[in-house]
């Protein structure tokens, strides 16, 4: 049987008026009886409840952790094979595991060298279909013959420029007279999609001339550049391209813009 | 308490107790040293011992519950366990309210008891003390919050003021009111 009761406060009762020194001292001296089991009994159902909650914590988050797991894993594998490239891949590692050499992918121009004024203007790279895959090894005839449907395109084009000598009109359309005036050159590299119609889009600097005149420059004659489309078994697709623009000044805008008053009478 | 599995026993072995459940070792803690405290203003605030018992167990499940949502940073288990027992008391007489009854034990064993040397003395205490806390109930919420957390709980006037977010000085006066006001119930039930 637990006993408990209230401490007197000596201090706070010195300032009670005598009546309630008495009623102070009467509510004080009040003990309460707790019934002896009580405490036990209840100690013993809050651990039960205690176990059972955690019980039913562990039994409830497993399952929800791995749907999650399941979930994330399938989401990753959806978004993974909508990307070209990361499709591509896997079919080369089935290849691999399936013996069968991977086709031969000629990788796109790393630069495709737009001149700015007075420079030379290579033409676009011509169209460079894809090998098609090796037969060193011959393959299991009838698994790759099942793969088929599904492997990626054999023949791929890369995108080409059209109009190559409006190219040069373009991109001096957007050199800064200023800054030609002043002799400011410079390289930007600039990175955009093109799409399956040939029109870039989402331009980028991926590598700045130190200009900012002359990087906004590009980025604005990138945008005024027509392309003809990469293909996959003859069907345009989007791609993202690279290249390089230069810009070099004219010796001939170097040329003071007036002439000298002497010259001029 | 030993529970022993009910399973047979294989090869003649003995039983494998089962393990007792446990109690979180820091709320086991707060369980033995502030359930007397708790259980006594439950008490003080509800007229039946069936009644604290029922309403202290809610209190202690409800702070088990919520474990992982105590921040000793803004009470202390002390503070937290009686400010559930606040919460709890309110339920409690809000759901008498509603049902217009009173929880009472036809074989009522005094809980409420005073030290006294005799027998008799002590009886006459009991009827005092009953009284007093019959008059303690008829007074406003407000008071029987103060008297219960001074004398019940046993809060010094400094814990009590902390509890309700007054200054000390404040919750003296508000005692003093309140032993006041309970002086003249007792003095209107005696007459």
């Amino acid at each position: 049987m637990s006993r408990t009761h209230s401490p007197s406060d000596p201090e706070f009762r010195a300032t009670l008026p005598a009546d309630l020194q008495e009623l102070d001292r009467e509510l004080s001296a009040i003990r309460v009886e707790e019934r002896p089991s009580f405490a036990p009994e209840l100690e013993a159902e809050l651990a039960r409840a205690w176990e059972a909650r955690q019980k039913a914590s562990s039994e409830r988050s497993t399952p929800w952790v791995r749907m999650l797991l399941a979930a994330g894993l399938a989401g990753l594998m959806v978004t993974g094979l909508a990307v070209p490239a990361a499709r591509a891949s896997v079919w080369d590692v089935v290849r691999a595991l399936l013996g069968e050499t991977a086709p031969a992918v000629t990788p796109p121009p790393q630069e495709t060298r737009l001149p700015g004024v007075r420079v030379d203007v290579p033409p676009a790279p011509p169209a460079v279909p894809v090998a098609p895959a090796a037969q060193e090894t011959p393959p299991e005839p009838v698994t790759m013959e099942a793969w088929e449907p599904f492997l990626p395109a054999r023949e791929v084009t890369f995108p080409q420029l059209l109009h190559g000598q409006e190219t040069e009109r373009i991109i001096q359309a957007h050199y800064p007279m200023a800054l030609q005036r002043a002799g400011v050159g410079g390289a930007v590299r600039v990175m955009f999609w093109l799409d399956s119609l040939g029109v870039p889009d989402n331009i980028q600097i991926r590598e700045g001339s130190g200009f900012p005149g002359l990087d906004h420059a590009a980025m604005r004659a990138a945008r005024d550049l027509r392309f003809e489309p990469a293909t996959r078994d003859g069907v345009p697709v989007g791609t993202w391209v690279e290249f390089t623009i230069r810009f070099v000044p004219d010796p001939e805008s170097l040329k003071p813009e007036l002439e000298p008053p002497d010259r001029a009478l | 308490m030993m529970i022993r599995d009910e399973v047979t026993p294989t090869s003649g072995s003995a039983a494998r107790p089962r393990a007792e459940p446990r109690l979180p070792p820091d709320f086991g803690e707060w369980f033995r040293d502030h359930r007397p405290r708790v259980y006594r203003y439950v008490r003080f605030r509800l007229p039946t011992r069936e009644a604290a018992e029922d309403v202290t167990s809610e209190v202690f499940l409800k702070a088990l519950r919520a474990l992982d949502r105590y921040d000793p940073e803004r009470a202390s288990p002390k503070t937290w366990l009686l400010k559930i027992a606040r919460n709890a008391v309110t339920d409690h007489l809000r759901s008498l309210k509603r049902r217009s009854s009173l929880h009472v034990s036809l074989d009522r064993v005094p809980d409420l008891v005073a030290d006294a040397p005799s027998q008799e003395e002590r009886l006459l205490q009991q009827e005092q003390t009953e009284g007093l806390l019959n008059a303690k109930r008829s007074l406003k919420m407000a008071d029987q919050e103060i008297l219960s957390l001074r004398y019940g709980a046993g809060l010094s006037n400094q814990e009590v003021a902390e509890f309700l977010g007054i200054s000390h000085n404040a919750a003296g006066v508000r005692i003093h009111r309140a032993l006041a006001r309970l002086r003249a119930a007792v003095d209107a039930l005696q007459a």
